[in-house]
């Protein structure tokens, strides 16, 4: 298969304002200012092939964000080289562009006061669709993602979800080979979220190279083969998005309201108290040693119980485990 | 060349549709600010002897409606969307398509100058013809010399709006800055004939001449015969110079471009 990017050794430094503490620093920094370098990317390599679908994933800051905006041309790299579509983004931007298509999650690019089909129109002039083209697109989007009740609201009467899934739309209308999605499903409630995966999985079976990049587990299990974690600026995993899963699923927490006193539980191997505080239990369990269901029935037999909570760890601590080595 | 652009216009010239009540106040205000106008000079001339600095007071009248008229070409607004832009980082959406952000501007500002020409400009100069006798331009070099202005209002307006980039997205203290200067040394709060000599050698070398001083002298026979070519070739050289400007401190600005939030 053919790479459709590739990353050498990218790099991206902030020049970030400091304040120090106490009473006179806010007068003392408008006066004279201390800058610290952070480091958003960190020499960071990789290469994606044509048609591929792969979920960047991270907690808030590890530098997704940043990375999409190299791609796409908005930042420039301190050091190292991108080359996508056959383009460098930062480069050849104008040319760049007409091949990709972008939609943040947080932005719009419809606009705001006009019916949705004005910011068609206008996209359709500015990277030069074909007549026909748009066309047979309009008519495709509106079957698939079902836009053509609401063609003609202003955009800022549309609900999140379907403002979504026009900017979907806009960001397909001059059938670019790739598109980079930053968490597109942020926000949406379940079938919003349902419907845009299903589309997602349409767009990428015609040839299409998405990224995404998100919070949401799901939406990478559900979507994305391969998966990229990245946290402090650097790639933390670069791994098929299965074994991935394997590894972090396999830890579970219990917590456990008893009736009266908690019962004295033991250590087990796969099984561990991390806490008790009056009624409440705290067990995290190794699902690749026991199954939760075993230690629920176990628990549930020999004692009077409350309540049960299942939870999962969120990714966020997931990430920080994998790259302490604990995982 | 600029086909993609048309896309910009379009969708600005629609949105000024899109508001209807701010339509009607727009409309409103301009007569509202004409008649203060009106009653201010009145009784300026009253204390008079008719004539002052070469106008009469029905002249006066006839260079504050014109006033009222460019003020339209050189409003600000995009330095609002500016800023407003790179603060909260939408201008993203312009960077990623395949168009250049300073033509982008450009063309937004001929989209929405269209439609106010259409629904705010043309009602105020039909009525105009009727309250301040407002008469053909003397020469027709005075609509030449408006495009010019036009172009170097552009410049003054997109870098302003640029300065955004360089104090984290806010520009009230130097789109002021410039607005008053613009204000006194371009004629547009009282006709550079008034000035003392010493301030009328300061305004000389300020780009803001070329503004509306120049067009409304043209417009008034008040630059006429050979003197028209000479001040028209002032607008020109400040359009290059300010283009010039323009361009150098967009290519810095592209390079050290951050897009907040997201």
């Amino acid at each position: 298969m053919n790479d459709i990017i590739r990353v050498n050794n990218l790099s991206k430094h902030y020049k970030i304002l400091q304040r120090g503490e106490g009473r006179f620093e806010i007068i003392k920094t408008f006066f004279s200012r201390k800058y610290k370098t952070v480091k958003a990317l960190d020499k960071v390599s990789f290469t994606i092939g044509e048609g591929d679908f792969v979920g960047i994933i991270g907690p808030n800051g590890a530098g997704k964000s940043t990375l999409i905006k190299i791609l796409t041309g908005i930042l420039t790299p301190t050091s190292g080289e991108a080359v996508v579509t056959g383009f460098v983004p930062y480069k050849q931007r104008k040319k760049y562009v007409q091949n990709i298509g972008v939609v943040f999650g947080q932005r719009t690019q419809l606009w705001w006061d006009l019916p949705v089909r004005d910011s068609f129109d206008m996209l359709k002039y500015i990277y030069k669709v074909p007549e026909k083209q748009f066309k047979t697109n309009m008519k495709k989007f509106a079957e698939i993602l079902e836009i053509n009740d609401y063609m003609l609201k202003p955009v800022r009467k549309l609900s999140l979800g379907e403002r979504m899934r026009c900017d979907m739309a806009a960001s397909l209308l001059h059938n670019p080979k790739i598109i980079f999605l930053d968490e597109p499903t942020i926000g949406l409630d379940v079938e919003a979220k349902y419907k845009l995966r299903e589309f997602l999985k349409e767009v990428n079976k015609l040839g299409v190279t998405i990224i995404l990049t998100t919070h949401d587990m799901g939406d990478i299990e559900e979507l994305c083969p391969r998966t990229i974690m990245v946290d402090h600026g650097k790639i933390v995993i670069d791994a098929p998005t299965k074994d991935i899963k394997n590894k972090i699923s396999s830890q579970r927490t219990l917590l456990i309201d008893f009736k009266g006193a908690p019962p004295k539980l033991k250590n087990k191997k796969g099984m561990k108290i991390v806490s008790k505080e009056g009624d409440r239990i705290m067990i995290t369990i190794d699902t690749r040693k026991h199954s939760v269901s075993s230690v629920m029935k176990m628990i549930l037999k020999k004692y009077e119980v409350d309540d049960i909570t299942i939870s999962e760890p969120s990714i966020e601590e997931n990430v920080r485990k994998i790259y302490r080595g604990e995982l | 060349m600029f086909s993609r652009y048309y896309g910009v216009l379009l969708i600005k010239f629609r949105e000024a549709f899109a508001y209807r009540f701010n339509y009607f106040v727009k409309i409103a205000s301009n007569f509202i600010s004409l008649l203060i106008i009106w009653f201010i000079w009145k009784a300026i001339f009253a204390a008079s002897t008719g004539v002052m600095a070469g106008f009469t007071f029905d002249s006066m009248m006839i260079y504050m409606s014109l006033i009222i008229v460019l003020n339209w070409l050189f409003s600000s607004f995009e330095e609002h969307t500016m800023e407003f832009e790179v603060r909260s980082g939408a201008i993203a959406m312009y960077l990623i398509k395949p168009i250049s952000y300073p033509i982008t501007c450009f063309f937004r500002g001929i989209g929405s100058r269209i439609s106010t020409l259409i629904l705010q400009i043309s009602p105020f100069l039909l009525t105009a013809i009727f309250l301040v006798k407002l008469t053909w331009p003397v020469s027709w070099w005075f609509f030449p010399s408006v495009l010019l202005s036009y172009l170097i209002s552009f410049n003054l307006i997109f870098m302003t709006g640029l300065w955004a980039f360089y104090s984290s997205g806010h520009i009230w203290g130097i789109r002021l800055s410039r607005q008053l200067m613009q204000n006194i040394f371009s004629g547009a709060l009282i006709p550079l004939a008034f000035f003392p000599l010493w301030l009328m050698d300061i305004a000389n070398v300020l780009p803001f001449i070329a503004i509306i001083h120049i067009p409304v002298s043209i417009y008034l026979g008040a630059i006429s015969g050979t003197t028209i070519l000479p001040s028209v070739g002032l607008q020109i050289f400040w359009v290059l110079v300010m283009s010039g400007l323009s361009y150098l401190l967009w290519a810095k600005t592209r390079k050290k471009i951050f897009v907040q939030g997201g």
